[in-house]
Formats: structure tokens, sequence, C-alpha cells
């Protein structure tokens, strides 16, 4: 069985989001990083090909976006994938990045696709549904986890107020949440000289129009300060929450 | 003649078997790999004479430290009169030595009163290790075969000095009895020859060949038994501290395959090239036996079960499964386990173990603090935290296997070049309201 | 030209959530001029669909079909596109919550529609067609326009609020063809959450973490979350040491939540940590550390020693309570 993980490239976590001309990231000192979904899919691929009882025969990353984005491929190769590909367009909309994915894995058959729930960057929570739905196959959301049990997949899907517990046949997309491994993997000093040599395959995307596009970004209106109260006294705070913040 | 004909035979016989335990422990010396180099010759004698004739790390506990002290120049001295031993059976002689005059009163004098004050040390120990709990004795890494091998030595040891005494109690009576000259001077055996003095002069003469042979002959049993025994460190101590590591306790070696290939990274036009075709693949850190070096087999060989280090370890002190001793003896008994094979068979050979996991696991490895309390206080300057680290570089740098904190903080210097999850644009919070000058 | 709500059942029965969508979508309806549709898969019963009518929809279709009470991704966005030519929507609205994720962006490809996730008020704009959504994980906002004909936004929970427009809608029952060997998930297994309030619909939350030094502390904690009827929650230290199920963790890479009120006790206010609660309406924070970046979050806190605070806040919820 193959693996293709899909990988998005993004700012780190801790990174003060910064934009130019309100419309535009201001990249400079940005440290990018996986995708910390992604990361967790590409760590369970890996962990299912470390056993050789399912069969997995390689795992690959696939991502949308300019060479600039190469060292994070890099990165994912040292992490343990075997090869990647990567679709020379900067992504513009979930929509677009899904499409340009669709029409290489579609000559690229693969069995089992990972997609993070979100990206870090514009949370949108919806490339995964979307390239299933241009390759036509099943998918199955909010994935915990994902073992293959005698040849055949099986998945922990949240729902709201529990989970359930489903089969699915291949090919399938799943769109992997927190909870399907413990913690994402590290790249061992091994992973790292070999990740210099692995292949990335660069394909040039297929005309699409986006339909959607971001005009503005706002910064967050700075929070009022906090209002402290005198730790000998914890009852104001009750007080204020029911007569100020009238929440309680 | 005779007994010269019989000496030579024994002699060997102890010769030959010990020399066919010493070949197979080199031959596992082949498959270790090599560390630093040997140099610095005039440091390496200063520190022999300080910490291996000096004592100076068992000093540390100074009641039992002396009282090993006396065992160990006892020994030295002993040495010197057990040598002339094997001469005389060797050569028929009697007593060879005598001819270096004072300087042989005072080599038996010594070796005489040492006979009574290792016996008596011995005596002492063997009391501490069967009717005191000894802390330090004890660990999951110390089976029923460590104390049965412990009391053996001991009793041997002892055993050694009664024959020895004994035999010189013998020879002074007999050259008393028969008007001859006493070679070398014995101030306790002289003492003690109102034991004898009911016997005959022909028992005495019995009695000096019995303590004679028995005193050969335990030497010679007790110096094959050592290869297999914890009291190897008889003939791979001193050794051992000449071979030290000199370089400062807590500097971890550095590994040349791993600044290569950051060269070949930092440098553009080479960091996507292929690696060159006669590139070797080693191995980085240890995962089993043939990735040790040599110096770590020797002090698994050398290391005497002794606890100190075990015994000043704050993770084992806290309930961490994590024990020095553990390691050091652990790395042995995996060498004895696989040596073999690979003798026969050579790299190729796997017994589906290792040395990590099946003997060393995870949770002693990652309780290591690398603080070197261990290093520091081995009276034979045994190095594990180097051997701890190494094994810990297999686990990162080819398994990528770290406890989760861990992992985080390798992420977190890459991404936020800090160990915590702080933004790099927050590193000088800390001085916010300080009135400082921006270079 | 309609606005097209797919409103989730849970046993048959719609929650605060799917009444907030509702309100949404009638108001969407309103400010384009055109009406609102709810479309139900599952086995609901009249009078629970009537109470959608509350809300504004003028019209509730609802799917009975037995094959699709577990949720199958392809077989639903096969039906709702279905419904949604027939209706002719030109804005499909589902909740920001598992089963809306999975379906909108089928639902976007299958209808060439581009989404607009997680927004939490109205549109700024109906044409061009714009939204004010969150955007990394809550440290800016962006505005995006969607530039399809049809459009589709998922609105998080918690964060519009009901708008009773009471009038007397159609239930229109139907029941589909799908055809054969379209549903491919097979669910094997359910495993509820009983008894507890659940944390995402949970309007006050009171959540602690490694400041409460140890799992046997969490009595107080519990206490005060069953007098305010509250969930309880906690941070990622806290689950990943099994002091607390791997349900209560919200982050970044746990759960999202957006009560009315959040405690943070004994909680340093890590980014990954804020960035599950930010979009709470209030947050109280108990910390002994007065330069905690939980305080920088927070609405009202209190420096001290959660040992000693919590009991006397029991005290004084009790005492309001008993008014």
């Amino acid at each position: 069985m193959k693996i293709v993980v899909c990988i998005s490239h993004v700012p780190d976590t801790t990174t003060k989001v910064k934009f130019v001309n309100d419309n535009k990231l201001d990249e400079t000192g940005i440290q990018w990083i996986i995708n910390p979904w992604d990361e967790l899919s590409l760590t369970r691929a890996l962990e299912l090909k470390d056993d050789p009882a399912n069969g997995i025969e390689k795992v690959t990353v696939a991502h949308v976006g300019p060479v600039g984005a190469e060292p994070t491929i890099r990165k994912a190769l040292a992490i343990g994938a075997d090869d990647a590909i990567r679709i020379n367009a900067t992504s513009s909309d979930a929509y677009y990045v899904a499409a340009q994915l669709a029409e290489v894995l579609k000559n690229n058959p693969f069995d089992i696709i990972l997609c993070g729930i979100e990206s870090s960057d514009f949370n949108g929570s919806t490339v995964g549904g979307m390239l299933a739905e241009f390759l036509g196959i099943p998918s199955v959301s909010s994935v915990s986890s994902l073992n293959l049990v005698n040849g055949e997949v099986i998945l922990t899907r949240e729902i709201d107020g529990g989970k359930e517990t489903v089969a699915i046949p291949v090919p399938f997309v799943a769109i992997v949440q927190k909870g399907i491994t413990k913690e994402p993997r590290i790249p061992s000093m091994r992973g790292i000289m070999m990740a210099r040599t692995k292949p990335i395959l660069v394909s040039e995307p297929v005309s699409l129009d986006a339909l959607t596009e971001v005009v503005q970004y706002e910064m967050p209106k700075p929070r009022a300060a906090c209002k402290f109260v005198n730790p000998e006294n914890p009852a104001e705070l009750i007080t204020l929450l029911q007569n100020e913040a009238k929440v309680i | 003649m005779a007994k010269q004909l019989i000496f030579i035979f024994t002699l060997l016989v102890a010769v030959g078997v010990f020399a066919f335990t010493i070949s197979r422990i080199i031959s596992y010396f082949r498959f270790t790999r090599a560390c630093f180099p040997i140099r610095n010759f005039g440091k390496r004698f200063r520190v022999m004479l300080n910490v291996a004739f000096g004592q100076t790390r068992i000093f540390r506990r100074p009641a039992t430290g002396f009282l090993h002290a006396l065992v160990f120049w006892g020994f030295c001295v002993i040495l010197i009169g057990s040598i002339e031993m094997i001469i005389d059976g060797l050569f028929g002689t009697d007593k060879i030595l005598k001819s270096l005059g004072v300087v042989y009163d005072i080599i038996m004098a010594s070796g005489d009163i040492f006979a009574l004050l290792v016996a008596i040390s011995i005596i002492i120990f063997l009391i501490r290790r069967i009717f005191l709990h000894i802390k330090r004795f004890e660990g999951i890494e110390m089976k029923a075969i460590s104390h049965v091998d412990a009391n053996i030595a001991l009793t041997l040891i002892l055993l050694l000095m009664l024959s020895l005494t004994g035999m010189n109690i013998a020879y002074i009576d007999c050259q008393h009895r028969s008007g001859e000259e006493i070679a070398g001077i014995y101030p306790i055996s002289t003492w003690l020859t109102a034991l004898f003095s009911g016997i005959s002069e022909e028992g005495l003469h019995t009695w000096f060949e019995v303590f004679w042979w028995v005193h050969i002959v335990l030497i010679f049993i007790f110096a094959n038994i050592l290869p297999y025994s914890k009291h190897f460190h008889v003939f791979m101590s001193v050794p051992n501290v000449f071979l030290s590591r000199l370089e400062p306790l807590g500097k971890l070696p550095t590994m040349d395959h791993v600044t290569r290939e950051v060269k070949l990274m930092l440098d553009p036009t080479t960091a996507y090239a292929a690696p060159a075709e006669d590139a070797p693949v080693e191995r980085f850190g240890v995962k089993d036996v043939e990735d040790i070096s040599w110096k770590n087999y020797f002090d698994a060989l050398a290391c005497t079960e002794c606890g100190r280090c075990t015994a000043v370890c704050p993770a084992n002190l806290t309930g961490k499964k994590l024990s020095p001793r553990k390691i050091m003896m652990d790395v042995r008994a995996r060498m004895k386990e696989k040596g073999p094979g690979m003798v026969r068979q050579g790299h190729e050979f796997a017994d589906q173990k290792s040395l990590l996991r099946d003997y060393i696991s995870m949770e002693e490895l990652w309780a290591c603090t690398t603080c070197n309390a261990c290093a520091r206080e081995c009276p034979i300057n045994i190095n594990h935290p180097t051997l701890i680290v190494d094994l810990r570089r297999y686990l990162v740098m080819e398994e990528a296997y770290a406890p989760g904190e861990i992992k985080s903080v390798f992420s977190n210097i890459e991404n936020n070049g800090a160990p915590w999850q702080y933004s790099p644009e927050d590193r000088l919070q800390w001085a916010k309201n300080l009135e400082m000058n921006r270079i | 030209m309609s606005v097209l709500t797919f409103v989730e059942n849970w046993d048959g029965k719609f929650k605060k959530l799917t009444f907030e969508l509702v309100s949404y979508a009638s108001k969407v309806a309103e400010m384009m001029n055109t009406t609102a549709i709810a479309l139900s898969i599952g086995n609901v019963q009249p009078e629970e669909l009537e109470k959608l009518g509350k809300y504004g929809v003028k019209k509730i279709i609802h799917i009975a079909n037995e094959e699709l009470l577990a949720l199958d991704n392809q077989a639903y966005t096969s039906v709702i596109t279905e419904l949604a030519v027939k209706e002719g929507a030109t804005v499909l609205l589902l909740a920001n919550n598992n089963t809306g994720k999975a379906l909108a962006p089928r639902l976007s490809v299958r209808l060439k529609a581009g989404v607009g996730s997680g927004v939490s008020q109205l549109p700024l704009s109906i044409d061009p067609f714009m939204v004010y959504k969150k955007v990394y994980s809550g440290r800016a906002f962006a505005h995006l326009t969607i530039k399809s004909p049809v459009r589709i936004l998922t609105l998080a929970q918690n964060s519009f609020e009901l708008i009773e427009t009471p009038n007397d809608a159609a239930i229109e029952t139907i029941t589909v063809q799908l055809e054969n060997g379209l549903i491919k998930t097979v669910v094997k297994d359910v495993q509820k959450q009983t008894g507890k309030i659940l944390l995402t619909d949970a309007e006050i939350v009171v959540s602690g973490g490694r400041g409460m030094k140890s799992p046997d502390n969490w009595g107080p904690l519990v206490e005060l979350a069953d007098l305010l009827g509250a969930a309880t929650a906690c941070s990622r230290p806290v689950s990943d040491e099994g002091w607390r199920p791997h349900e209560e963790h919200t982050g970044q890479t746990g759960k999202i939540i957006a009560p009315n009120l959040y405690f943070a006790i004994g909680i340093s206010g890590a980014t990954q940590h804020i960035a599950g609660v930010s979009a709470s309406k209030f947050i109280v924070a108990v910390n002994t550390d007065k330069d905690a970046p939980v305080f920088e979050a927070a609405q009202y806190g209190i420096v001290g020693d959660a040992a000693k605070i919590l009991p006397q806040l029991v005290e004084a919820v009790r005492e309001i309570k008993s008014k």
C-alpha cells in the first residue's frame, strides 16, 4: 500500500504575525515549519510503515508551494518520508490547492491519503475534503486513530459527544486530528543525512481560478487589561462575574 | 627434582588455561571501536601513581577505603614473594631473592605484616558482606552469583594469607630447630611460632611444603578464576587507570562524522549532492557491544561491582532505575554472550538481542543527568557517562527516539532558538525595564 | 435563490448550536432578500423540526432514509448537493463542527462554491460576498471574499446569538434515492460520552493546569464546575500526565472552545492553550505568577494559590446560588 501525506508550510506557532499593507503576510524573520496536524499525519504514516505486517510500501509527501518551501519538504523527508511531490505554485486558496493536488494524484494513485484537519495559518479545514471530492473517493473526517487490521482500514472518527469506529475501503482520504499519534516524530541524524538525496518531483500547476481571496488582514483589537482581584477576597471575583460580566 | 617437575607441570597448566582465557577476551576486543589515542605518558604515570597506587579515590570512604588500601598494598608487596616462589619452584632454588640483603628483609617483613593486616581486613569485609546489610552491595543488578563471587574471592585471599603466614611460621621454626640462618625478617610469624611448638621437625617440613604448595596452587587457581570474576580488577585496575580518559569529566567526545555532515550541509554546493560513494556509513552511538570502544570494554572488565558509582548517583538515590554499576556489568555480560558468536561469524552475527533494550532500558538511560558523580567516584577511573551518552546518541540519531519532553526541546531549539516555546521576538523581554544600550 | 442550512441532530434532538445556525441563516437571508431553508438528515420528530421555525426558516426539508443515519461524507454530500441545486441555494450554511468540517469541503467542490470557514459574525457585505474570519490560529483576522456564485459558510459555535423570528415553517419529508454502493463508511461501533456536559457545548468551563500540582487537588475545581453547571477542562500537560481524561484537553491541538466564561486555574497561558480558548467571552485566571502570560489573555485575574482560592470561590458561588 502507498500512503501520501499532504503537507502545508506554515509559520511557527510562536510567530507574532504581522502584515505588509494589511494584505500580505510579513515574512521577515519567520521560522517555517510543517503544519502541526500534517506532522502528526506524517508520523502516523511512518508508524504504520514501521510495522512490516501493514505492508506499507512507501510514504510520499505532497505540497503545493514555491521553491522556498523546499526546506520544509526536506524536513518531512528527514523525518522519514520516502519521496516528495511539489507542485510549483503559490497556494492561493484551499480549492486551488486541492485541485492541484488532485491533478497530480489522479495519475499517481495512492491507497491512503492523509491530510491534517486544519492548517495553523488559514484554519480552513477544507483541503482534505475537497481533495477527496476532486478524486471522487470517500473521505472520513476528524480521524483520531488509523489502524490496519487484517488488511482492513479501521478508523476512529470523533463525533460531537463521542467517537465511532469506522471501516473504510481504499483508496480514501483521512482528515486527521489530534489523537492520531502520541507526539510528532523528529528527524534522526540518519534521516537528515538521507533527506539530502531523496527525490522531490516538481510538477507545474494546471491553470485554475481560486474561489476565494483574502482582501485584507486585521490585527485583533488589544484586549482590555486584566482586572485583578485581591487574593484575600476571591468572593469579589464572583460578584464581578455576576454583576459586571453577567456570565453567572 | 620431582618437586620441580610437578611444579613445572602445574605452572604450565595454570599458564595455559590463563592464556586461553585471556586470548578469548582479547579476541572480543577486536570487535570494539577505537577511541581516544594513548598519549601523554607523563600525565598517565602521575594519574596511575595517584589513583591506582595512592588509592586516592578509595580513600573517599575512609574506613573501608583504608582497609582496601592495606589489601592492595599488601598484594603489591606479597607479589614479590610470590614471584620468588615461582622462580624457586621452576629452578629448584631456595628463597632465590635473599641475596638482596636488607632489601629482602624489608620485603619479607612487609609481606609478613601485611599478611596479618590483609587477613584482618578480609575478615572484616566478610563480616560486612555476610552479616551486615550494606546498601551498596544490593541492587537489581546484584544477583546471588555476585555475592557468591565476592565471598569466594575474599575467602581465597584469606586462605592465601593464612597459607603464607603458615609457610613463614613453619620456615622460621624449621630454621630455628636445624640451626640454619633465617633469610629475611618475619616479625609477625616469629611472634606466632609458639603455635607450632608441639610439632616435630619432620612435621614442620611437611607443614612447610603443604603451606607452600597450597599457597602457590591457590595463586594459580585464583589467577584463573579472576577473568570470570569481579576480581578481574586485580589484573585490570592498574592498566585501566593508566589508560584513563584524560579529558575533563563532563566534556563529551565530538563525533567526526556529524561534523563532516554539518559542513556538507552548510555549503550550498554540496547540500543536496549525493554522498560520496566511499563515505563510511558508521552507526551513530552505541546499540550493541560491537559499537562500544575498547576502553568501554576495558572498563567493563575492570569493574569490581563495588557500587560506589551507584551509591552517589543522584538518579539512583531518588529512586530511578539508573545504576551506573549495572551499565558496566551489562556491557561485560553482553560481550560474554555475544562475543563467541562474533568470533565465529564475524560482524554479521546477530542473535536478535541487543545491549540496548534487552539489557539496558530506555528508562535507565534517560534518567542520567550526566552529573559525572559516578565517574568521579570510581576508584579505577571508569567513565560511565560517555557510554550512557553514546547509547542515547544511538537512540536519538538513529531512531529519533527520545521522551516527548526532550523532543519538544529539540523542536523548540530548531524553531525558536531556545528550549522553550516562546517567540524569538520575545528574547529580550527580560530586559524590558532595564536601561541597556543596544549595540 | 435561498440560504440553505444543514442541521445535524443528536439522537433526534437539536442543540443550541443548531438554533444559532438557523438564526444566522435567517439573518443572511434577510440581508440577501431571500428565504432561509433548513435541511435535516436523520430521524427527527416533527415537534423538534418545528422548533427551527421559531428562528426564521420558512421551509424545513427532512430526509429520513435509514441508510443515512450515520454520517457518510460522500452520501451526505450527494444528498445536500441535490437539494441545494433544487432549492437554488446561493449560500449553504453548516456548523464548524466535526460534521460541518467533513461536508463543507466536499460540497465546495461539488457546487464549485468557495468556503468561508469558522465565521463568527454576519458577512461584511453581500456584493462582493465578504466574510470575516479568524486566521493564524486567532492571531489575526481576514476579510475573505468568496467569488463564486454559490458560497459555503461554516459558523463557529457560540459566536452568534439566538434571534427569534417565529413563523410557520412548512415541513417537507423526503426519501432520497441513493445510488448503489454510494455509502462506503461502515460504522462498527459508537462510544458516547455519557452524563457530563459536553465541553464544546458548555457555556461555562472550569479548567485546571499544572499549577494544580496534583490530580488529587481537583476536588474543589470539580465542585466549582458542578455548582456553576460547567464542564471541566484541562491543559495539555495535565492530559498528557493522565491526571484528567484526554477529552478535557483544550488547546490548539485539543478542543477549541468558545464558552461564555472560562476559568484558567493554575494554567500559565502558553500560546497553544490560549489559541484553544481565546474565543471565550470572558477568561478568568488564577495563578501564583503575576507575570504569567495567561493574565494577558484574561479579563479578570487573581494572583494566588489555587489551593486556597478555589475553596473560597466555591463558597462564594454556593452563596449566590442559594439566594
